[in-house]
């Protein structure tokens, strides 16, 4: 169920009126969630609600288990083998879904291959015999909607209540609508145990009060972006570029990318936006996932504005525990660059978003070695404001634009003919050329919708909020219609629904 | 559920008092969204109706275009659909050809 649909629409409007109508009995009200989100999610496949539903069980039963453990050596080392097994029970989930069709067949058989051929023409048959066996098999591994994000979502609970950071939940299905809680489950923000699972133990009452003139304004940006923004650049610039690079211009190529970096921003911000405000509505609070990148003035600065809930998670549960910063430069970069490697890793399983990742990781290494060089402290010392600020803001977007051919490229030929065209600044290649006054309006709109990141905009929410509640909504239901009217028929998924 | 917040979990939900946006009582956001989702119905009603003459037929596709049929001749009848055709006609159909 996407979430600018009718079938959307409806169905949050029966979940926010029995939500709060069962306010007052709060055993059903979180019986009535779960269905919900469960409905919500089974609205693509049933059974990936059960095994989503499988997934709470175990994460929910290995933290009690491991805070019932005791500090002594022998149960410290009981607590560690559980964390362990349930740690490689979510990866091994995730691992089997995402990435054995990639280590099978992108990894494996192509290394196999050289082999076989040095051991003779038998080897060569058998592995093709293999091949024939194994591919029909692979093909029928469907990925479910969402598996990275409520994957990493419970990874941090187990792993905060081994640490101690948080105790289990209450119950079950505490843990169970943390998990499953269907405005971030499919798309994320990754929200962490200890910010959800107590909202969901103590849900809101009648008496809370609504931020509703915020979570309107956050749904209507969220359908503007996405219905108006993001479709138009994906069908016009960057679905066109990246399809057939050969057949476009180097300046083509350019704006293709730039459309595509708006794209993805307008596209997945707007997703974390819609789930925001569904979630404010519903008395829930979420933390903010984007604030502005592309006015980044470094990339460490754009890792702290992109897709922040999960940069966050990299940071506290992969990159921390591999020492972080506490062992030296050297080390340090390792430790950043596995990081990011793995990072490219959980947005798909191709060989481009590895490389996306260990671009990152990187130039991020690079970045830090030269700040250290130039003495220029981690946050606070880099202008803000005028021609430097300027200039690194215009760096940092090529910078990050230059990692999106690697991203969105799919196949390496892909990437390779993105880079060529656009290096080589290749002429006009047919009559028709993407650039026109339009093309560049709905980038600079693409690039403006940033302004609503971050707060930018909370004056305006405070002013709308003192007028009448019911000529609001009036208000925002004609907005809504604009909408409407200004995007295309259909509706196409959210780019992040892949990972 | 007993938790030991980081500094950051807690300013990314405890936002200053200049980013803080006025609540509202239960009571009148429920009223609100019955106005909101009223006026979107009679706005789009038509389009609506459209969509679901689309949907592949079948008992679904009997019981939605029985529901939409009389608000979209409601919405016609009263000009409400009108505002989107007017934008549709001078702005969409320029961005989606």
């Amino acid at each position: 169920m996407l979430f600018p649909t009718t079938a959307f629409a409806v169905f949050f409007f029966l979940v926010f009126n029995l939500h709060w109508a069962l306010a007052g009995r709060p055993r059903a009200r979180k019986a009535f969630l779960l269905c919900a989100s469960l409905f919500f999610y089974g609205f693509w496949s049933w059974k990936f609600a059960l095994m989503l539903l499988g997934s709470a069980w175990v994460n929910h039963a290995a933290a009690l288990r491991m805070d019932r453990l005791g500090e002594d050596a022998a149960s410290s080392r009981r607590r560690r083998r559980l964390v362990i097994a349930v740690v490689a029970f979510n990866l091994g989930l995730l691992g089997f879904f995402k990435y054995t069709g990639f280590v099978v067949a992108d990894a494996l058989f192509p290394l196999l291959r050289p082999l076989c051929v040095a051991l003779g023409s038998e080897a060569v048959w058998a592995l093709v015999r293999i091949q024939e066996e194994v591919y029909p098999w692979l093909a029928r591994i469907v990925l479910p909607v969402g598996i990275s994000f409520f994957t990493f979502q419970a990874l941090s609970y187990v792993v905060d209540v081994y640490r101690r950071r948080v105790s289990p939940a209450r119950s079950w299905i505490d843990f169970a609508n943390y998990l499953a809680f269907f405005p971030q489950l499919v798309a994320g923000p990754i929200v962490r145990a200890g910010t959800l699972v107590p909202q969901m133990e103590d849900m809101p009452g009648r008496e809370h009060p609504i931020e509703a003139a915020r979570a309107v304004f956050l749904i209507l940006i969220g359908l503007f972006k996405k219905i108006v923004v993001a479709n138009w650049l994906a069908a016009r610039l960057a679905d066109p570029v990246f399809a057939w690079p050969e057949r476009f211009s180097g300046p083509d190529l350019l704006l293709g990318v730039y459309g595509y970096a708006l794209q993805i921003y307008c596209d997945f911000s707007a997703y974390s936006d819609i789930a925001i405000g569904a979630a404010l509505l519903m008395g829930f609070r979420f933390p903010d996932n984007f604030n502005a990148p592309y006015f980044a003035t470094t990339l460490q600065d754009f890792w702290r504005r992109w897709h922040i809930s999960l940069s966050t998670w990299l940071r506290d549960y992969l990159y921390i525990p591999l020492g972080g910063s506490r062992h030296g430069a050297r080390r340090t970069y390792v430790n950043l660059f596995i990081t990011f490697l793995l990072g490219g890793l959980w947005h798909g399983a191709a060989w481009t978003f590895i490389l996306w990742g260990a671009f990152h990781g990187l130039y991020l290494s690079i970045e830090r070695k030269v700040r250290e060089g130039l003495h220029i402290p981690e946050r606070g010392a880099l202008p803000t404001r005028g021609l430097v600020a300027f200039l690194g803001r215009l760096w940092i977007f090529h910078v990050v634009c230059f990692s999106w051919i690697l991203f969105r490229g799919g196949r390496m030929e892909n990437v390779a003919a993105m880079l060529e065209g656009i290096v080589a600044w290749r002429s006009r290649v047919a009559e028709v050329t993407l650039w026109g006054a339009l093309p560049i309006a709905m980038v600079a709109v693409g690039f403006a919708t940033q302004f609503f990141d971050g707060g930018h905009l909370w004056g305006v929410i405070r002013r709308v909020s003192t007028r009448p509640a019911w000529a609001v909504a009036a208000v925002a239901a004609i907005v809504l219609t604009a909408i409407l009217s200004l995007g295309p028929e259909g509706v196409a998924p959210f780019i992040y629904f892949q990972f | 559920m007993k938790t030991i917040a980081s500094p950051e979990e807690t300013r990314a939900l405890q936002k200053p008092e200049r980013f803080a946006t006025p609540a509202i009582p239960l009571r009148r956001a429920w009223g609100a969204l019955f106005v909101f989702y009223a006026v979107a119905l009679m706005l789009n009603a038509a389009s609506l109706h459209r969509n679901n003459q689309h949907m592949p037929y079948g008992p679904v596709r009997t019981f939605w275009v029985s529901v939409t049929e009389p608000l979209a001749n409601a919405s016609s009848a009263l000009g409400l659909d009108r505002p989107r055709q007017f934008l549709y006609r001078t702005l969409g159909a320029a961005l989606n050809p």
